[in-house]
């Protein structure tokens, strides 16, 4: 029986590892599936080989229940140990308690710099496309680098070689569209979908009520985001695949003012009338492109690649001010002027990358994997200009005059990576994977290379239960800022410099599986403890504001991290039911110099219990009801619950009564200014939901299939806190108020697919 | 029944609309009381420093004594410290708390001069220092431009709010960082300081909310070295206003202070600008106000240079 499960799993490893490395190819693809299949049934454990590795798929994506009827890949990854966000409106992932820069998203190993829409609302990726998402929170393989916490793959379909496939959605926040098939049928397929939303037109309303301050529907004249995916894949021969991927997505929020303001007045005999206006403006994206060449043959499989991606964000605030000057009897015109002035933000990342990864099983009981990739970065954290146009005009004679200021800086970050692995059977229970990877960091007059040794083990104490054990060390050269403590997508991605040393991790992740299938009901389980260090962490200092800061280097310190936990995760499937639980206890505390007086404290995704529940049941043909549970501690918050009595000349809130510059009869009026003790020194309430879903199919006899979802968010609408605030009065003489942003919110959405 | 989107849209809005605002617990902490130190040090009043204690936004700090057990010292340019004089009944100095204390030494800072200070608690044996300078004078010229009438709509009518304009020109000195505020003292009836306003780039720490605070502060990053001209203008009250028969005339009267500040000062004004901006909103990382006290305490000692223009005096005739 051992013998048998240890041939099955050098088949599995070496295809689930061609797999990833494939960027799990589509139905047109079937390049890898023949041996996959059959060895997926019958050796569930040699999956599970790799520790700390997840899996999710399409299927597991459309039964959990939606939000506004988006079915959001993201939002599963978040269900899974190790995996959390900081709630409600935070576009990053954190796993295992690192920073959500130390997580790299990626769709097709391209990383997406700012996974989100509408600042958390939805995640940028459409399901519509996604065919698989690896993560991995621990035991990293030597292929992966650059991040230190965790990995996360979207894998993107491919069309289909022999037929057409496509489908139409229509939801309350977006509709969307995505069609696929072959170009020439078995050798070149295409694949496309797009995404477009109408927040404004009814969330939009919804939540101008809900936050009560007219700030979405009525001040928002735009407000939105699409998406569009597209790929091309050619088959050539029976070896060899080429694929061209290609991503964009664009948000953008633009705010109408309140008021404009008008003037008009009279000089001796003449009218002179000025308007003015202002514009605020948010737009951030994501770009990825894709070029692939894949090749397998019975010893080797490899992936060739090249990539670029690029995130953007910037904001614009704009004034325009027009003279106009009449003559007051006739009010006939004389002249006018304007000038037009703005201030614009920008801060971006791209990368440009090419690389290899290369599989060989040739040698009996090894699979030996290596590879590198090189990359390109370009970051520009902060780049600010000032433009200002004038502009005359009197009858046939107008003149016009631009002054343009530029200034920020810019930097360039190479990096160079190469990994070897070997995976090795030895004897009957033991599996042993062993790797390096050496990352060399280009920076501004400066080069640091990291070794990263990577080792994982695998025990099978019964063909049933296997113990795990890894150790692998990670680096990375760049960092989000964040002036809040959730992300956001105006948050900085800067380098590591000279002065800032490239952040390194050690993780530690010890465990066991249990996987046994009895009478057609299947049931696996695992618990694994973990450990973290991270050094090089980088934070804003006390009391900066970045804004007002040239140089971000003199804004932020260099500190360290550590994170520790338990994950236990259990799957139960009978039939048409499927249950799954998983419970996360951990804890991740965080240390500067130059920050909370030196003192460790609690980083702001620390979360002690993590709690996921998920059950579906399909009572009948094309019908299936799934609900969720979420419960999480709550998040961490910093109050500025000291209170300091500040003289009015240093208070910028107050004025005084009155004054003298000539310094009589001054007197010092003190204010109430509010500082805080101790830094994430407390939290919210505590989190959880239950989400209901209806998934309701009707095949149509002569052509595709429609689906309507009923999904029902929050059903018991316990109001989890989004915010809170602080106010004086209530019988403890204050008063804490929480404002929640994701009550019971039921949804349907439509969808017809062929 | 035919079913239609509209119907289900309504139901939902129906059933949203339940408030999404409550009170909440929170489990408060303990804050221990400790010394807090301000001085705001210019080139026209003599030094005082202002001691306090600190408390929580809680109500749960124990009561401190600090204000009546301190004693402060100060020494200018490395003189031999001084003890300070604790301003017991005049009220000169004398700040609007019960449980602070001004200390006062007769001495009127110049420019560069260099101020420090020793601060100790003698019942608890705690022991604050700190030290600024005073900034050199800040050359500038202002120019008026005109009158802005702002048409503002008060929740029932439509009002005409009139703003005086004025440029503003500065010399700033090469090869330093230079920092700025601006402020407008009014000389109409008491004098008062005017919120200052202004959409020059240079003021890219205003947001909508501040811009009528206080301390319109800015730094020389778009002119180091150069002259620059802003425009900038302010609010002005209503009793510079004056109705003549069927005109109505707003006043001018009073001058410019443009404030040169220290680099410690600016960070400050910085953390404090953006504390305020955080304020209520715990959903932000909150702002650690900028301290230069050096010990177990809080606060803030900063020096700058105050300077004015000449008095300006307009009458504006405007539409009634």
């Amino acid at each position: 029986m051992t013998a048998l499960i240890r041939k099955i799993s050098s088949i599995v490893i070496f295809a689930l590892t061609a797999l990833e490395m494939a960027g799990q190819v589509g139905d047109s693809t079937a390049l890898f599936r023949g041996s996959l299949d059959a060895a997926l049934v019958s050796a569930h454990n040699v999956i599970h080989s790799n520790t700390s590795k997840i899996f999710i798929t399409p299927l597991q994506i459309k039964i959990t229940p939606s939000i506004f009827g988006e079915d959001d890949p993201m939002k599963i990854v978040l269900t899974m140990p190790g995996v959390q966000n900081n709630g409600e409106g935070d576009v990053g992932i954190s796993i295992r308690g690192g920073d959500t820069d130390q997580s790299l998203i990626s769709l097709d190993n391209v990383p997406i710099y700012n996974p989100s829409h509408l600042k958390g609302f939805v995640s940028s990726f459409n399901s519509d496309i996604v065919s698989g998402i690896d993560i991995y929170t621990g035991a990293f393989p030597a292929k992966y680098g650059s991040r230190l916490s965790g990995i996360v793959d979207i894998t993107s379909a491919d069309g289909d070689m022999k037929e057409y496939h496509g489908g139409i959605t229509v939801g309350l926040l977006s509709s969307k569209i995505h069609i696929g098939g072959p170009i020439v049928k078995g050798h070149t397929s295409f694949i496309f979908s797009a995404r477009k939303s109408y927040f404004p037109l009814i969330l939009g309303r919804i939540y101008d009520r809900i936050l009560d301050g007219g700030m979405y529907a009525d001040r928002f004249s735009e407000i939105g985001y699409y998406d569009i995916n597209a790929g091309i894949t050619q088959k050539i021969g029976d070896k060899s695949i080429i694929s061209l991927k290609f991503y964009n997505g664009d948000d953008i929020i633009n705010i109408v003012p309140a008021e404009d303001k008008i003037n008009s007045v009279i000089e001796k005999d003449t009218l002179k009338i000025t308007r003015s206006g202002s514009k605020n403006e948010e737009k951030w994206g994501n770009t990825a492109a894709l070029l692939r060449w894949q090749y397998q043959n019975n010893n080797l499989a490899s992936s060739t690649y090249s990539y670029y991606s690029r995130y953007g964000h910037h904001t614009l605030d704009g004034t325009n001010t027009m003279e106009e000057y009449r003559l007051a009897e006739r009010d006939s015109f004389i002249n006018s002027f304007s000038e037009e002035s703005s201030v614009l933000r920008k801060s971006g990342i791209e990368e440009y990358a090419i690389g290899s990864d290369i599989i060989l099983s040739s040698v009996a009981n090894h699979s030996i994997t290596f590879g590198g990739k090189f990359s390109y970065q370009h970051l520009s954290p902060i780049i600010s200009s000032t433009r200002t146009r004038n502009f005359s005009y009197a009858w046939k004679d107008d003149e016009s005059e631009i002054t343009e200021n530029v200034f920020g800086a810019e930097y360039h970050l190479f990096t160079a990576s190469i990994y070897g692995e070997d995976d090795i059977s030895i004897g009957e229970k033991w599996n042993i994977a062993a790797g390096l990877r050496l990352t060399g960091y280009g920076m501004h007059n400066k080069f640091q290379l990291v070794p990263e040794p990577r080792i994982r083990g695998a025990f099978f104490i019964t063909p049933l239960l296997t113990a795990k054990a890894s150790y692998s060390r990670m680096s990375q050269a760049i960092h989000q800022l964040s002036s809040s403590n959730i992300a956001s997508p105006s948050d900085l991605w800067v380098p590591s410099t000279a002065s800032l040393p490239v952040m390194v991790s050690n993780n530690l992740t010890l465990g066991l599986w249990f996987e046994n299938e009895y009478d057609k009901v299947y049931i696996s389980s695992s618990i694994e403890g973990y450990y973290k260090t991270m050094k090089n962490t980088l934070d804003y200092l006390d009391g900066i504001s970045l804004i007002n800061q040239s140089n971000w280097e003199e804004s932020v310190a260099v500190g360290r991290g550590r994170s520790y936990g338990i994950e236990l995760m259990g799957k139960v499937k009978y039939k048409t039911l499927d249950a799954s639980i998983s419970y996360t206890l951990s804890e991740s505390v965080q240390q500067y110099d130059k920050i909370n007086k030196g003192e460790w404290f609690f980083a702001n995704n620390d979360c002690r219990h993590n709690l996921f529940v998920g059950i579906s049941y399909s009572p009948f043909r094309n019908f299936v009801i799934s609900s969720s549970f979420y419960y999480k501690t709550g998040r961490r918050i910093t109050i500025s619950d000291l209170v300091i009595k500040t003289p009015y000349q240093l208070h910028q809130e107050m004025k005084p009564y009155y004054t003298s510059p000539n310094g009589i009869d001054v007197i010092w009026v003190l204010y109430n200014t509010y500082n805080y003790m101790e830094k994430n020194g407390y939290k919210m309430e505590d989190y959880h939901r239950l989400d209901l879903s209806f998934d309701y199919s009707i095949p149509h006899r002569k052509f595709g299939k429609s689906n309507i979802n009923l999904s029902f968010y929050n059903l018991y609408n316990h109001l989890n806190p989004y915010k809170i605030t602080i106010a004086e009065g209530g019988p403890n003489g204050f008063t804490v108020k929480k404002l929640c942003i994701f009550p019971f919110m039921p949804s349907i959405s439509y969808s017809f697919e062929f | 029944m035919k079913f239609t989107p509209n119907i289900f849209i309504l139901l939902i809005i129906a059933i949203i609309f339940n408030s999404c605002e409550e009170i909440m617990n929170l489990k408060t902490k303990d804050i221990e009381s400790k010394m807090v130190v301000y001085s705001y040090l210019t080139n026209e009043d003599s030094v005082v420093v202002v001691v306090s204690p600190s408390s929580s936004i809680f109500g749960n700090s124990p009561a401190s004594k600090y204000a009546l057990d301190a004693q402060v010292m100060v020494s200018v340019n490395g003189t031999e410290y001084q003890k300070m004089t604790r301003n017991d009944h005049h009220n000169t100095y004398k700040p609007i708390d019960s449980l602070a204390n001004a200390f006062v030494y007769e001495y009127v800072p110049q420019s560069g001069d260099m101020l420090s200070f020793i601060v100790e608690d003698l019942s608890s044996g705690t022991t604050l220092t700190a030290e600024t300078t005073i900034p050199a004078k800040p050359q500038f010229e202002i120019e008026l431009v005109g009158v802005d009438t702002i048409k503002y709509y008060n929740g029932l009518i439509y009002k005409d709010y009139y703003q005086p304009r004025f440029r503003c020109t500065i010399h700033d000195p090469a090869r330093d960082k230079n920092y700025y505020a601006i402020e407008y003292i009014n000389h109409s009836g008491r004098k008062s300081i005017n919120n200052v306003y202004s959409e020059d780039p240079i003021f890219q720490n205003m947001t909508e909310e501040t811009y009528f605070l206080s301390n319109a502060f800015f730094n020389d990053m778009l002119f180091d070295g150069q002259s620059y001209s802003f425009e900038f203008s302010f609010e002005n009250s209503e009793n510079a206003r004056k109705e003549v028969g069927k005109d109505i005339y707003t006043i001018v009267y009073g001058r410019v202070r443009l404030i040169q500040l220290t680099e410690e000062m600016y960070l400050y004004f910085s953390s404090s600008h953006e504390a305020l901006n955080h304020r209520g909103d715990l959903f932000s990382q909150p702002q650690q106000l900028y301290t230069n006290i050096q010990g177990d305490g809080y606060g803030f000692v900063g020096g700058a240079y105050h300077a004015y223009s000449d008095t300006l005096e307009y009458y504006f005739k405007c539409q009634k």
